[in-house]
């Protein structure tokens, strides 16, 4: 930088010096010189020489004057007058040389002798005139260059402030953060916008996931509360039913053996165990049934019948069933469907008090249609919303439809007080 | 003399079973038979019968309460407990209640009568399958326990931990596992409860101090 504004002084020095030069060799007509208004007189010389032409070409930014051989100033540029006026400076002969006026104005400068010796030329350029950006860059590049320097302390300093320091936090917090657990501090960042948005996000997805979290817990808690219901459902089934019956048979054999009894006596109790022992088996039998129904295997259609048969039998309804015959599905939408007919049959008749049920499982475009309809009490639900019923404890209705999602369907449930229930599933 | 007693079963198979084992019996009066707890209890309280039958499991209200009940009215009837369960705890809770015994449904008609009349004379009668013993360990005596094995056990029975013993009586709560170790022995025991009942049955204890 001080290379090239040495390397610029230099070229304005020869800038001024060769002009001056210049202007000496071609305004000196030889002989004393006389100045009038601006027209000089040249001793010996029949022409006038136009001062205002000469000097003064208005070559911006230079200046020229004329002084006398007293260094007397008589012509030319009001700048250079206040220099040769002034006794502080001496104006540098032959060569140019950087002086600062009154006013700090820095000039490059340099004064010649006329050839006849008579009078003095001084020339000059102002470097604040100075055409074009280049001297001003010159003069602005330390400035230029200490306020880039500035700015980029600033920058790096923002930069650290507002970017890494709270990316660099918010990394900290995120990897030790127990995700699920907590959310993410939401105290306001000192950030830029687009940090801040991001910590927006990360606190978003850090409650997302606690959100997640209750779910699973709650999914796990219904899972295993729903195991244990059912355990103590079949526990109380068999206690009530098979182990009964079972102790009533051991006691019918007790007294077949008892030493006093007549033979008689003997046969009955025999007969009457044997009849014990055929109750128990098919209680035991129903108890199968109930917990996995060996006609599954007979696919939907004939499973579907038999459950609804047994189901009318049971609870004394109606129930029309109308299936397509050449449905062929997979064991577990089978079993789907087969289990949400179940459980709406069942909450038809507890829940609704219906009479008749209306069974009907087709194929069509939209792919396989399983819907159910009954004349019972109906109740009050919003659409499609089983959450506020689990949260009461009724699992049945989203059971059926989480066995639906689970096989890739949905379902829906229409329901109106006083007008039934309408099951609706859809297996696209 | 006979005996006056009540039946409380809720399944009809096993309840046939039992009236016919009681029928046997010719000094055994049965007065009443009832499916359910509620029904039973208003006959207690009608029939004050000597010893009343009672399942443990009922609809409505259950054997083990509707002993409680007795106690609590100081009705002068025995209760004689009935399930189909051998859970030691249902014990427990039914000689806390005020069950002078306990037979499982699936016992013989004899032992069913031996019960009846131990705990018509006032004694206390632990079904062998609950409490595991020989059949003849009914006159069996156990090795004698000691004073402090006595002790520990009753304490024991009352709930307290190994700590609580070992602070209350001031020995080392090691001392105590030595004390019940050597009791479950003697008697032949497994564990806490078993040691309990096999110490009423053996009359090492008495029921009222273990209820204290």
């Amino acid at each position: 930088m001080v290379y090239s504004q040495r390397n610029m002084e230099t070229l304005a020095r020869l800038y001024v010096e060769h002009f001056t030069e210049n202007i000496v060799r071609h305004s000196d007509y030889g002989g004393n010189l006389t100045v009038y208004g601006n027209v000089a007189l040249h001793e010996g010389y029949e022409g006038v020489t136009d001062l205002e032409h000469y000097l003064l070409f208005k070559r911006f930014p230079t200046f020229v004057a004329i002084l006398d051989d007293n260094e007397r100033f008589i012509y030319g540029a009001e700048k250079l007058r206040e220099l040769a006026e002034n006794p502080e400076i001496e104006l540098p002969v032959g060569m140019a040389r950087e002086i600062y006026n009154k006013a700090g104005e820095r000039l490059t400068v340099a004064m010649y002798r006329s050839v006849s010796g008579t009078f003095w030329v001084v020339g000059a350029i102002s470097w604040s005139d100075m055409p074009g950006a280049t001297a001003m860059t010159i003069f602005l590049w330390p400035v230029l260059i200490a306020s880039m320097a500035l700015w980029s302390t600033f920058a790096v300093s923002n930069l650290w402030h507002h970017v890494i320091n709270p990316i660099r936090w918010l990394e900290e917090r995120v990897s030790s953060l127990k995700w699920g657990a907590e959310p993410l501090d939401e105290k306001p960042l000192s950030a830029t916008a687009q940090v801040k948005k991001m910590h927006d996000t990360l606190v978003r997805v850090s409650k997302e996931a606690m959100k997640t979290a209750q779910v699973n817990r709650t999914c796990m808690n219904d899972l295993v509360n729903v195991q244990e219901d059912e355990r103590t459902k079949i526990s109380r089934d068999i206690h009530d039913g098979p182990l009964q019956d079972v102790t009533a048979l051991i006691q019918r054999i007790h007294l077949a053996r008892r030493a006093d009894n007549t033979p008689e006596e003997t046969r009955s109790e025999l007969d009457l165990a044997e009849k014990i022992a055929y109750a128990t088996v098919k209680e035991m039998r129903a108890l199968c049934d109930f917990l996995n129904p060996p006609w599954l295997e007979l696919g939907l259609s004939q499973a579907l019948t038999e459950l609804t048969e047994r189901q009318s039998l049971q609870y004394g309804v109606k129930i029309f069933l109308g299936v397509d015959d050449d449905l062929d599905m997979p064991d577990s939408v089978t079993l789907a469907f087969f289990r949400v007919v179940q459980e709406a049959v069942t909450n038809s008749v507890r829940h609704g008090e219906a009479k008749n049920i209306w069974i009907d499982l087709k194929r069509n475009d939209d792919g396989t249609e399983l819907t159910i309809q009954d004349d019972g009490h109906g109740f009050e639900i919003k659409e499609g919303d089983t959450a506020d019923l689990r949260a009461e404890g009724h699992r049945g209705l989203s059971n059926m439809e989480e066995r639906m999602t689970l096989i890739g369907g949905r379902l829906k449930i229409i329901s109106y007080l006083g007008e039934g229930t309408c099951i609706r599933g859809l297996l696209p | 003399m006979s005996i006056n007693l009540i039946l409380a079963d809720d399944h009809p198979l096993t309840r046939a079973g039992l009236m016919a084992y009681l029928a046997k019996e010719q000094d055994f009066n049965v007065v009443g038979e009832y499916s359910d707890g509620e029904a039973a209890l208003a006959g207690v309280r009608t029939l004050k019968p000597q010893v009343a039958l009672l399942d443990i499991r009922m609809p409505g209200l259950d054997g083990v309460s509707i002993t409680r009940k007795i106690k609590e009215e100081g009705l002068p009837v025995i209760a004689l407990m009935l399930t189909s369960y051998d859970a030691q705890q249902y014990v427990l809770s039914s000689l806390r209640a005020g069950a002078r015994g306990y037979v499982l449904k699936s016992s013989s008609a004899d032992t069913l009568a031996r019960a009846i009349r131990i705990v018509a004379r006032g004694g206390l009668y632990l079904d062998s399958e609950v409490a595991s013993t020989v059949e003849e360990g009914e006159n069996m005596s156990p090795e004698p326990i000691s004073a402090r094995e006595r002790e520990v056990l009753l304490l024991a029975a009352k709930g307290l931990s190994g700590k609580e013993i070992a602070s209350q009586l001031f020995i080392s709560e090691r001392t105590v596992q030595t004390h019940l170790a050597s009791i479950y022995d003697k008697l032949g025991a497994r564990n806490k409860t078993e040691s309990m009942l096999l110490a009423l049955k053996y009359g090492v204890v008495m029921l009222e101090e273990l209820l204290e």
